[in-house]
């Protein structure tokens, strides 16, 4: 009877084991795993996106720099064109600035003068500014005029000085002339100064082209 | 699922996290970093450039509303190259009309080359000329000189009795552009001056 009891218990059908039922434990662990997965997924889903989108806007960037770039070359000419005008505009002013007016200096100066004065010698240089001359009239005292002729040209002149002075009375008395020269300083505004701007010239009554005119070598 | 293998796949979860992010996130971060930065540099360089590009359409704008007429008085008055041979022609013409002869007309170029000229800007070209007339002839021909098209400065008169009347020397001086290289050094010169400074 045990025999037949033994064999029966190992021939029988084995009941099917039966799986351990999942403890809460375990199930916890298993959802924590699943969003610590879910979690580094979306974050690099989300680290991925953000770099297409980083990644795009700086191809963005970089064609609308070639775009400008390009927009720059096509008007290039036309800048160098146009620096190159509104350098020379820019020089211009520095040029009219040291630009001179001997002539309205010279006929201001030459104008204020007595008829009686005849030049001989002439020079004016705009660096010293300054004028120098030798002339020649017929009295000592037309040299003393000439001298505050000039002096009375304010604006213009700033100071005369009297030079070579060759005066003998016995000539003079036989009509020798009598020669002087003059270092005439000028007021260095009154050269660059335009005509229009500058303060208006003696009258013409005293202009000394007979006189300038005799002076030259006749 | 036994709870040994529960622990074993979070462990697993967690040690494939880590791995994901410090291999595959933490470059992929980096390389946005480094992306922001470039597009940080972009966004500079594209500011600088729509400055840049405004102020050349302004420029440009400015310049093509400026009228031809006035574009070619400044060529006339302060042309871009020395062009002797139009202010000797202008020289001769002032001299046929004021009736005073020019003799010799010698020219010196003063080019951007001594600290003076370089801080000017542009170029000088000397030209002193030997000149014979009357007074009024002389004077009207200086008078002429100074309101010529092109801007010619007087810098010295020296004048003595001659066959004509009078006959002497006029130092004088014309302007024209400095070229492309020269405002180079120009703006070399200015900027190691500022820099010295």
């Amino acid at each position: 009877m045990a025999f037949l009891e033994n064999v029966r218990q190992q021939f029988a059908p084995k009941p099917k084991a039966t799986t351990n039922p999942t403890t809460p434990k375990a199930r916890r662990a298993t959802i924590i795993a699943g969003v610590v997965v879910g979690i580094t997924l979306v974050i690099y889903g989300g680290v991925f996106l953000y770099g297409q989108y980083v990644s795009n806007q700086v191809s963005s960037a970089d064609s609308d720099i070639a775009a400008k770039k390009s927009q720059i070359t096509q008007l290039t000419k036309k800048n160098t064109e146009a620096q190159s005008f509104a350098d020379r505009l820019t020089n211009l002013k520095g040029i009219l600035n040291e630009h001179t007016f001997w002539s309205a200096m010279v006929g201001q100066v030459t104008a204020a003068l007595p008829k009686t004065v005849q030049f001989e010698n002439f020079s004016a240089d705009t660096q010293s500014a300054k004028m120098t001359m030798t002339a020649r009239t017929n009295t000592f005292t037309s040299v003393a005029k000439t001298i505050v002729a000039l002096k009375s040209l304010k604006d213009v002149v700033k100071d005369v000085n009297l030079g070579n002075f060759s005066y003998n009375p016995r000539d003079v008395a036989s009509g020798a002339p009598v020669r002087f020269s003059l270092s005439v300083t000028l007021n260095s505004a009154a050269v660059t100064t335009p005509p229009a701007l500058a303060t208006p010239a003696a009258t013409t009554d005293t202009a000394p082209s007979n006189q300038t005119n005799a002076a030259v070598g006749q | 699922m036994s709870r040994e293998r529960s622990l074993l796949i979070l462990g697993g979860a967690i040690v494939v996290a880590i791995i994901v992010l410090l291999f595959v996130v933490r470059p992929l971060y980096e390389t946005i970093q480094t992306d922001k930065a470039t597009l940080s540099d972009r966004q500079t360089e594209i500011a600088d450039l729509d400055v840049q590009l405004a102020s050349i359409n302004d420029l440009v704008a400015k310049y093509q509303a400026i009228d031809e007429t006035q574009k070619a008085s400044l060529n006339k008055r302060f042309p871009a190259d020395a062009n002797t041979e139009a202010l000797v022609a202008q020289i001769e013409g002032i001299a046929i009309s004021t009736q005073v002869i020019v003799g010799n007309v010698q020219f010196s170029d003063q080019t951007l080359s001594t600290p003076t000229t370089i801080a000017k800007g542009y170029n000088e070209l000397g030209a002193n000329l030997s000149v014979a007339g009357s007074y009024e002839n002389i004077i009207n021909f200086i008078k002429a000189l100074e309101t010529n098209d092109r801007i010619v400065t007087v810098d010295s008169i020296a004048l003595a009795p001659g066959e004509l009347g009078l006959a002497g020397t006029l130092k004088t001086h014309a302007y024209f552009a400095a070229t492309a290289s020269q405002k180079e050094k120009v703006n070399t010169v200015k900027t190691n001056t500022t820099e010295a400074q």
